[in-house]
């Protein structure tokens, strides 16, 4: 059966995107939330995003890919709309820091996005650069000078 | 690169990705497509202080009965994000709405919704575009027929919002009850898609 897009709507298409979403959910929110400093807005992006992905999923061939990708551009969207707003901390909300991570969290803020996603992929998720330049649709040679800059500026400001 | 700051980079991003507290429901134009067992970190534990032995047993046990349906990632990061997460909280399982067709193959201007049901007979459901024949600025409360896989009248839906993308769909008597269909017109055979 297709509707009027020619998309396929059957109760196994529907089926698939659910494990889909419940499989990528979790992941993707985290580290939205490490990339933006917000959990609130992590979870909008992500969720903006995986609509993308359920209107033009009989199209996909590699939803996954393609998620990663629509969830990093909406990031950016977001880091870039809230530099021509002025900065404004968007600190994931805290209850428990200790004294030595409030540091980072203040240094993180304080770096481009790129920057910031070098350092959230490279540390968090574990990416090569090579990984981390596809990722962000950069050239793999920016990766390298991007994670020098942040790492250098996180250790100038703690010592 | 300085181990010592590279450990501690990871260490707080795996400490603040174990605490975002994840949204587990996915809306298309306002109506619910999915919901999923929450996945709960330490700052969505919120029961109350004074919860007594027994009660905890009890909770543990809910907890590793459902334990199999939660949330399964598959991200290296979401892997990484339990560490230093607190344990979960037991919260009662919530029921995965599943997105069904409408019944017997039943379609709406030709189209297949997807949907949600609550109650047998009334479905809440969405489709990515209203048809074009039928496009007016704002199609909110429009009623339409719907047929089954053999062209007969089987129920009526009712658009809710002004693109018609949101429909709440009756089935049988339903249909007529909600002035979508008349009594005579129900079950009648109609080949071709309702046309606006």
């Amino acid at each position: 059966m297709r509707n009027v897009n020619g998309r396929a709507t059957n109760v196994t298409s529907a089926h698939d995107f659910t494990d889909f979403y419940k499989a990528e959910l979790d992941g993707q929110v985290r580290r939205a939330a490490l990339l933006l400093g917000s959990a609130d807005q992590a979870n909008d992006v992500v969720h903006d995003a995986f609509t993308e992905v359920f209107r033009r999923w009989e199209q996909l061939d590699e939803p996954g890919p393609y998620l990663n990708r629509a969830v990093l551009n909406r990031c950016r969207d977001v880091a870039r709309s809230r530099a021509r707003r002025g900065r404004v901390s968007h600190r994931l909300v805290r209850t428990d820091a200790t004294w030595n991570e409030e540091p980072i969290a203040d240094l993180l803020d304080g770096l481009p996005f790129n920057q910031r996603a070098a350092v959230v992929l490279k540390f968090y998720v574990g990416l090569s650069n090579l990984e981390i330049a596809d990722s962000l649709g950069r050239p793999p040679g920016s990766v390298g000078p991007w994670l020098n800059r942040a790492l250098t500026h996180i250790r100038k400001a703690m010592q | 690169m300085n181990s010592t700051l590279e450990h501690e980079l990871t260490h707080y991003l795996r400490g603040e990705a174990a605490r975002v507290e994840v949204r587990d429901n996915l809306e298309l134009d306002g109506v619910p497509l999915i919901r999923v067992e929450p996945t709960v970190t330490g700052t969505r534990w919120k029961g109350p202080a004074l919860i007594g032995v027994a009660a905890s047993v009890v909770l543990f046990l809910g907890l590793v009965a459902t334990r199999h349906d939660a949330t399964e990632v598959s991200t290296p990061a979401a892997a990484q994000s339990d560490v230093g997460a607190t344990p979960v909280s037991p919260e009662p399982t919530t029921p995965l709405p599943v997105l069904v067709e409408l019944p017997d193959g039943a379609t709406f201007m030709g189209l297949s919704p997807l949907c949600t049901t609550a109650i047998e007979g009334i479905y809440d459901c969405t489709i990515d575009e209203f048809p074009v024949g039928a496009r007016a600025a704002d199609v909110t409360g429009y009623v339409n027929y719907i047929v089954d896989d053999t062209s007969h009248v089987s129920g009526g839906c009712r658009a809710l919002n002004a693109d018609g993308t949101r429909l709440t769909c009756y089935l049988g008597q339903l249909a007529v009850d909600q002035d979508i269909v008349s009594a005579g017109f129900l079950g009648d055979w109609v080949p071709g898609p309702a046309q606006g």
